[in-house]
């Protein structure tokens, strides 16, 4: 993962060899810095992946949605796994300090970290943000949630992304994962649409439906 | 014309102060870290304030076609209170990296205490350690000693003096800040500090360079469009479009632009806002009609 990620990060800095110094330093304090800096090594921008790039990253995870990943995002992935290298507490004590932008960031970096289980907190307490683009990071082209989420924090989050008005395809594993309590807790939530008068969600179906009708 | 204001504590004001700033031509600002009024007394209000100089404060001023940036530190009055101050130096480094964190401020002398004075040098250090812009408050009294020993630390710490702005100059401290090589901001208030009228003359006597105008329009009695004002007063006096531009434009951003944050083309760009966004759930609007443009 990390020379694939060196590989497209080479073409977006001069300074890759900076970078590196402070990831490799095994110096927490520089590590910290790459993290609250890393914007300024590479931008904020879209990764913009070329098909070869996007089949590095794909053998990586396929399930992630690259496409929505930003150059800083990929440096804070690599800081980080350095970090919790040097100190398993690691995300755990940056997070406290998060802005924004980061918080983000650290939604689609916990799908790429050993010990999952460590995230489950941090990745159920995203879903409840107010946020949208924070919510949208953690259900969105996400592998976490598919695999490391309870019945119901998976399916309060499919639930969540409807009220919210955001598309349910790109719910990482919605099929396999959906049970008959989410398509109960989806039929009650357009039954208050339809008192409300209210339009019923696009792609309501991909809940609604049964995994027998889908294969029919 | 475009304005910076480089010091003003915009947490303290209102959205209709942010709505007359932008209808002035204020474009960007600096809301330098200090204390609220009343002591802190616990780390995490430190803490949430500089979140919200990094966070929301931003936004809002987004919300009004105005860029916000911030400079974070410990401000010498709470530097007094040791066992707080030592958990905020442990913080410090956490947000001084951060999106709009243009260097380390407001720090300096309030009364001038052992206390004040050893996170201060701390702090000198670590904008030395990590080549950080820093922004020095001067005190309310026995100002011209404060400055020289502000201009002293500086040096001792060894910090480049384009990288040190010393603020809230008068008549009695500018040559000395002059003289250090560092950039002189002078805050315009009402009665006390220094006013527009005095401000001119100042720049009469001393010329443009390193000269910095700012508000530092707080919680207190004081003006947000103190330097748009001044510029006005500028304009009595027969300076031009020009060398105004480069007192209330042109100065700050080269003063502040070394920080890495800002280019003069980034904020020279069309005012884009909507407020109809949201930041974390929340808006500027009360129920209003969302402006735009």
């Amino acid at each position: 993962m990390r020379e694939s990620f060196l590989t497209i990060l080479s073409k977006r800095t001069e300074k890759i060899d900076d970078l590196l110094a402070l990831l490799d330093s095994g110096d927490i304090k520089n590590l910290t810095k790459a993290w609250n800096s890393s914007y300024r090594w590479v931008g904020k921008e879209l990764l913009n992946l070329n098909v070869e790039e996007l089949e590095l990253l794909q053998k990586i995870n396929s399930d992630i949605d690259w496409s929505l990943w930003t150059n800083d995002e990929l440096v804070r992935a690599l800081v980080v796994i350095e970090g919790l290298k040097v100190d398993s507490e690691f995300f755990n004590k940056i997070s406290r300090y998060f802005d924004f932008r980061e918080t983000i960031a650290a939604c689609r970096v916990v799908a790429l970290l050993d010990d999952p289980s460590r995230y489950v907190f941090f990745a159920t307490e995203s879903c409840r943000s107010n946020s949208v683009d924070v919510f949208r990071a953690m259900a969105l082209g996400n592998p976490f949630p598919y695999h490391h989420f309870s019945d119901l924090s998976f399916d309060q989050m499919v639930i969540k992304s409807m009220f919210l008005g955001l598309p349910l395809s790109p719910i990482v594993g919605l099929q396999k994962r959906k049970t008959s309590e989410t398509r109960r807790m989806a039929q009650d939530y357009c039954e208050e649409l339809s008192s409300a008068g209210r339009p019923m969600p696009v792609d309501i179906e991909l809940v609604l439906e049964t995994k027998k009708e889908q294969e029919v | 014309m475009f304005y910076f204001d480089p010091h003003i504590h915009m947490t303290a004001r209102t959205t209709n102060d942010y709505e007359a700033m932008a209808a002035a031509g204020i474009r960007a600002v600096i809301e330098p870290a200090f204390w609220l009024g009343q002591p802190r007394t616990s780390i995490g209000t430190f803490e949430d304030y500089f979140k919200s100089l990094t966070g929301w404060e931003r936004f809002r001023a987004s919300q009004f076609g105005i860029q916000h940036f911030c400079t974070l530190g410990l401000n010498s009055k709470e530097a007094n209170n040791k066992e707080l101050s030592d958990q905020v130096m442990e913080i410090l480094p956490h947000f001084l990296f951060k999106e709009g964190v243009v260097g380390i401020g407001e720090i300096g002398f309030d009364e001038m205490t052992d206390l004040e004075e050893h996170y201060f040098k701390l702090q000198l250090e670590m904008a030395k350690e990590h080549d950080l812009f820093v922004q020095i408050h001067t005190p309310h009294r026995d100002k011209k000693n404060g400055t020289i020993e502000s201009i002293r630390l500086v040096k001792e710490a060894g910090l480049d003096p384009t990288k040190v702005i010393i603020d809230h100059n008068n008549e009695e401290t500018l040559p000395y800040t002059l003289e250090s090589g560092c950039w002189a901001g002078h805050t315009i208030y009402p009665d006390t500090k220094m006013d527009a009228p005095r401000m001119v003359k100042l720049l009469q006597e001393y010329g443009l360079e390193r000269m910095i105008v700012n508000s530092s329009a707080d919680w207190g009695k004081s003006d947000p469009l103190s330097v748009p004002k001044t510029a006005n007063l500028m304009r009595e006096a027969d300076f031009s479009e020009e060398q105004i531009q480069k007192v209330m434009w042109e100065n700050p951003i080269d003063c502040f632009a070394v920080s890495g944050q800002f280019t003069r083309e980034s904020l020279e760009v069309d005012v884009h806002y909507d407020q109809s966004e949201l930041f974390q759930g929340n808006s500027v609007l009360r129920g209003q009609v969302a402006e735009a443009k």
